[in-house]
């Protein structure tokens, strides 16, 4: 009796513990570790919100911080509240994303980056029919060139310190969950932010020999100045679809974000419902982490069911919103 | 006996309840877009898969504009498919990044039923060793471009969708490389992950008017453009992605001509792209219960397929290396 119970069980453990030695085989790049300690970071959007938090973070464990944003002042105001914080002396860069020769200066007069954070943005949510070019131009310089730009301009000296201590460097990549699915009143928000996500798998096959690892973070609404000035404009139907998943603080998600890039994963969820959207579309990403591959392939199933409850539910409420009247043509 | 039935039935049940459950879910619920005697307004238009779709959609009784920069191709493009199927297309002149001659265009033309972004440029590159121009420029054209058409194509579409009450449609053409970004791609990638972005949140705006979003996932396909890149393609994406193009453009059009005309959201173009399809439906919407079925499905087999793949990709990234490091 004891016996044949036993072989039930081990017939029914059996496929899961194949499964989890397969993927210890397969999985790419191989994990690592990014250590912060005494390394350089560099953080853009720097001076608020889940940059700021991020700085003051990573500055209390020990790493040198640079933080680059537009504002002269706010930066100021941010290095003080490092410096309380902390003790450390943040080094601070002005310059706008936007400006490839200005950030490519900023960069090549700063001390090689260990650790990159891309994690300037700006959202503004609208209807694409309402919205002017303008803004949608807006948010792609800013949140997929300026990204663009700042990679460009930390990548060669990046390589050649990861290759003279041998120590593995980040590229990070602050993404949202506006970059897993796409919603109303997210066109050119979403397309930003999407466009990381090609960015990145693209850029991991091209920096993984030189010892680089890249990772997407994906927070929810995240509780920053960015957050309220966004919430002002949002159409009344982004709101109850936003409504799905709940807020977090800056603080909480520069904590996990941080982990995230320490532990060199490719994507980083912040929240539970963060960590099934991420399951939901992993797509084609690499991913360093066994476990996470296990879940990704255990779950991937329900989780296309779940998005496509979802689906249902955002479809209704859009056809049960009254939409509010369009702008004369 | 009584066993056999037992165990038919609770392997059934669930099959069956998912079933059910997803043709009640799947949204936006399918509908026809008919292009006879309708306008089809094709960017890209004058070569490759544009061309082929402009004299496919012709070929259907379609009323077809085609949109490209080069008025010498254009005139040649409009010569031709007179030559093979009698019909005349009307041609425009514009660049894509310009959002005021895309707006003329599309004065110009008329009110647009079916428009197709086509268009697009593909440099291969490391991104350590392209040139931001080049970055700049696929994201310009591809992305940006994109914009400045459905800009300027929405307020009159919409309103003859109004007058008419039949359904038009928006289709952007990605790219497998829009599901997937491999060596060489950052900035084609990035140009192509966003157009999802985009159609992700405006089906969710139009579907409300009656305007259908459509995607498209070719691989590479033989076309004037694809001769182009190959040409600059890094050795990694040759072994990574093949050195030969996958399908004709002809066979493109085809497909995404039928896609389109069901209105459905991701349309594949082949085996492998529906395969990719599956593993990168994310969180895109889903109107045909079938494919949802299969999604839901096979979800958890073609991540361990994408996973495979990746582990092989790298293989191939680390003994390049390797060989260049011996050298």
């Amino acid at each position: 009796m004891a016996s044949s119970f036993s072989f039930l069980l081990l017939l029914f453990v059996f496929p899961f513990a194949a499964l989890l030695l397969a993927l210890a085989v397969l999985v790419r790049p191989r994990p690592a570790r990014i250590p912060l300690k005494g390394r350089h970071l560099l953080v853009s959007g720097g001076s608020s919100g889940i940059g700021l938090a991020i700085a003051r973070r990573a500055a209390a464990e020990g790493a040198r911080v640079s933080i680059l944003a537009r504002d002269r002042s706010r930066l100021d105001e941010a290095r003080e509240t490092i410096r309380l914080a902390t003790g450390v002396d943040a080094s601070v860069i002005a310059v706008d994303v936007r400006d490839a020769e200005g950030v490519a200066r900023a960069i090549e007069a700063l001390d090689p980056v260990d650790v990159l954070i891309c994690n300037q943005g700006v959202f503004v949510p609208q209807e694409l029919d309402l919205q002017s070019l303008d803004e949608v131009r807006f948010m792609v310089d800013v949140n997929l060139m300026g990204t663009f730009h700042l990679i460009k301009a930390a990548l060669p000296a990046m390589k050649k310190r990861a290759r003279e201590t041998g120590i593995p460097a980040s590229i990070a990549l602050m993404s949202s969950q506006a970059g897993q699915v796409g919603v109303y009143g997210y066109t050119a928000y979403s397309a930003s932010k999407f466009a990381l996500r090609g960015l990145a798998e693209a850029l991991q096959h091209e920096v993984v020999a030189d010892n680089i690892h890249v990772t997407l973070i994906f927070p929810p609404d995240t509780e920053t100045p960015g957050l309220a000035e966004e919430l002002k404009r949002r159409p009344e139907v982004t709101n109850k679809i936003a409504a799905s998943t709940g807020g977090m603080k800056a603080d909480e998600v520069a904590q996990i974000a941080l982990n995230g890039i320490k532990s060199a994963l490719f994507v980083v969820p912040c929240n539970f419902e963060g960590a099934m959207l991420c399951i939901a579309t992993a797509g084609l990403s690499p991913q360093p982490s066994i476990f996470m591959a296990f879940r990704e392939v255990l779950g991937a199933s329900l989780m296309r069911l779940v998005g496509l409850c979802f689906q249902w539910n955002w479809f209704g409420v859009i056809s049960d919103t009254p939409r509010r009247a369009c702008r004369a043509e | 006996m009584g066993y056999l039935l037992l165990l038919l039935l609770l392997f059934f049940v669930p099959f069956l309840a998912l079933a059910a459950a997803l043709a009640f879910l799947v949204r936006p619920h399918p509908v026809h877009v008919p292009i006879k005697g309708r306008h089809v307004f094709i960017t890209g238009g004058s070569s490759g898969i544009g061309l082929a779709l402009a004299r496919q959609a012709a070929v259907e009784g379609a009323r077809v504009s085609i949109l490209a920069r080069g008025a010498a191709r254009l005139q040649e493009a409009r010569d031709g498919i007179r030559l093979a199927t009698g019909v005349e297309v009307a041609t425009f002149s514009a660049d894509v990044r310009d959002a005021d001659a895309v707006a003329k265009a599309l004065e110009a033309s008329g009110p647009v039923d079916v428009l197709v972004c086509n268009h697009g440029v593909f440099s291969p590159q490391e991104l350590d060793k392209q040139d931001l121009e080049e970055v700049r420029f696929m994201v310009e054209v591809n992305l940006m471009g994109t914009f400045h058409l459905i800009k300027a194509a929405l307020p009159p579409m919409k309103r003859n969708v109004k007058a008419t009450g039949l359904p038009a449609s928006i289709a952007i053409m990605s790219s497998q490389a829009g599901q997937v970004g491999i060596y060489g791609y950052t900035a084609y990638s990035a140009s192509k992950f966003a157009l999802r972005g985009l159609a992700e949140a405006l089906q969710h705006e139009l579907i409300s008017d009656n305007i259908r979003v459509s995607m498209i996932f070719p691989p590479d396909t033989e076309t004037p453009g694809y001769a182009e890149e190959h040409r600059r393609r890094p050795d990694v994406t040759n072994l990574i992605a093949g050195s030969s193009p996958g399908m004709k453009a002809d066979d493109v059009a085809k497909t995404a001509l039928d896609g389109i005309k069901s209105s459905r959201f991701i349309i594949p173009c082949n085996f492998e792209g529906s395969m990719l399809s599956i593993a990168t439906a994310g969180l895109s919407p889903q109107g045909s219960y079938f494919t949802a079925l299969v999604e839901v499905l096979f979800a958890g087999s073609m991540r361990f397929l994408g996973l495979i793949f990746q582990w092989n990709w790298f293989r191939i990234i680390e003994r390049w290396h390797a060989r260049m490091k011996n050298s």
